[in-house]
């Protein structure tokens, strides 16, 4: 059976607050801790127009244990 | 018929998996497609040779003298420090395409002088420098010069000047097909007594950080194995491996994961990580390999001092069976480097030149004879494990083909229905580390000489 696809999540960093971003697939963006199971303790992210994300390859999201 | 052909005739028949532990890393997995995952396509600095020591790699390993199991899960490789450079040896360094005035090139002198098609026997040699090798001195003399000028090679630089390097031959013999010796014999060739570390390299590639599996390999020290130190791997598919190291010396335990603080500005989740041998062994930072003696990336740490003209040996022995067994069910000897260590490896020795003089005619004189043996043992060694899920790549880089928002990828963007998992023949597992139809059809040609199942294959 053929089926669409969900749409995916995007990671990134942001090498000024040492930190991952994540834009989910609702288009929110959250901050993550590093350690362990850092999605458990995501804080909202709020981009401004100085934020300089650098896009981070998809694989990397099972070692952030994201849901998606 | 030779033992050789015997072996080819039993790989084939699926009675006995002789081929299963072969040369099948590749000399370079940095600054390729595979790995890129840049907006443009640009491989070459998207994934470059700085970075690839510390971050972990997606689709393949690489490594000098390498082998690993035909699904690479499993891979054991050189590497070696001489006190001088900025970082180990662990992989072929060279130019990119951008960098040298020729497009990209290899910068190392490394040998394939033997193997035969099951690669019962096999024998390389890599020349090492006993100064620090001139990354930045190859990189920017190259850039400098002009496309009608020769290309700055590294004896150039000078840096081989009185023979001061180490011929290191890396020798593979199979006791059995899942009972692999290894033996390291490293030559001074220099005017001068020159210490060496050698660090034999087991490590698993790094499957579970992309998939969210659970069943994690692992590798530990066995403790209580005196004279020698013992690794056990166990990984849920390919069962359970032991690494035998001869001698008295430390295990250095890591794991196979991105240093996310180097690579990526962010904190690493555990102080264990790709590069923790590297960091550990050239800049003496200790606690950054694990006290455990656990990981899924482990050296064993040999620091031999080589005089003028001498050499010393390394002995190891990847097997599925417990260090105690091997001797004893080879031959009645008690541990894995009895006298039957020295016998195997006799034997597939003599075992590689009666194949080769069945195959090589009789007509050609010696000289010829061992042009012919070694171009066969290049092609041979040439054979990589070669991983690409064009779907999976695409989704990962947020070019997933069924998503009405999907961006362009750069490249292989309509190939998504491509997937490879296999070992294949490689133009140049360096330069060329990828395959394509046009040179794997002469590659048949010769191929068959020696392996006809793995040419038609």
């Amino acid at each position: 059976m053929i089926s669409p696809r969900r749409q995916r999540a995007v990671l990134f960093v942001e090498r000024s607050c040492q930190q991952w971003i994540v834009r989910d697939p609702e288009g929110n963006f959250w901050l993550l801790p590093s350690g362990e199971n850092p999605w458990s303790q995501r804080q909202p992210f709020h981009p401004t127009e100085e934020t300089e994300l650098e896009l981070v390859p998809g694989h990397y999201k099972y070692m952030l244990g994201l849901p998606f | 018929m030779t033992a050789e052909h015997s072996r080819l005739e039993e790989a084939q028949d699926q009675k006995a998996p002789w081929k299963k532990w072969g040369p099948y890393l590749s000399e370079r997995q940095w600054g390729t497609v595979r790995e890129d995952y840049s907006e443009g396509g640009d491989a070459w600095n998207y994934f470059n040779h700085d970075q690839a020591r510390s971050r972990a790699y997606r689709w393949g390993e690489d490594g000098l003298a390498g082998i690993s199991d035909d699904q690479q899960r499993l891979c054991s490789a050189l590497a070696l420090w001489n006190g001088q450079d900025p970082i180990l040896k662990e992989r072929l360094f060279g130019l990119t395409n951008s960098e040298s005035n020729h497009g990209e090139d290899v910068k190392e002198y490394y040998f394939y002088l033997d193997s035969t098609p099951t690669h019962s026997y096999m024998k390389y040699l890599y020349k090492y420098l006993q100064a620090a090798f001139p990354y930045d001195t190859l990189v920017e003399t190259s850039r400098r010069r002009g496309r009608h000028e020769f290309e700055y090679e590294l004896i150039d630089t000078g840096v081989f000047d009185q023979d001061r390097y180490f011929d290191v031959f890396v020798e593979y013999a199979k006791a059995s097909p899942e009972d692999v010796l290894i033996q390291m014999t490293i030559y001074n060739r220099g005017p001068e007594a020159a210490e060496l570390h050698v660090l034999p390299t087991l490590w698993f590639r790094n499957l579970w950080s992309w998939h969210g599996d659970p069943d994690r390999p692992t590798l530990h020290q066995v403790v209580g194995t005196p004279g020698m130190g013992v690794i056990k791997a166990i990984d849920p598919r390919l069962g359970e491996r032991w690494l035998c190291c001869e001698g008295e010396m430390p295990l250095l335990f890591t794991e196979n994961e991105t240093n996310t603080q180097r690579i990526f500005g962010v904190p690493n989740r555990s102080p264990y990580v790709k590069d923790s041998i590297n960091t550990y062994i050239v800049h003496g930072q200790e606690g950054v390999v694990n006290p455990e003696h656990k990981g899924t990336k482990v050296a064993a740490h040999y620091r031999l001092t080589v005089n003028p003209g001498a050499c010393q040996v390394v002995r190891l022995r990847l097997s599925d069976v417990a260090p105690a067994a091997p001797g004893q069910t080879s031959g009645g000897g008690t541990g894995p480097f009895d006298s039957q260590f020295e016998a195997v490896l006799q034997a597939r020795r003599q075992e590689a030149d009666e194949f080769y003089a069945a195959v090589i005619p009789a007509s050609l004189d010696a000289d010829a004879a061992n042009v012919m043996r070694q171009a066969l043992a290049g092609m041979l060694w040439s054979k990589q494990f070669y991983h690409y899920n064009v779907d999976k790549w695409l989704e990962e880089r947020g070019s997933d083909p069924f998503r009405p928002t999907r961006k362009a990828a750069p490249r292989n963007d309509s190939w998504h229905h491509m997937y490879n998992g296999d070992v294949i023949s490689m133009p140049d597992k360096w330069e060329y580390p990828w395959y394509a139809a046009w040179d794997l059809a002469f590659h048949v040609l010769a191929l068959t000489l020696v392996d006809e199942e793995f040419g038609q294959g």
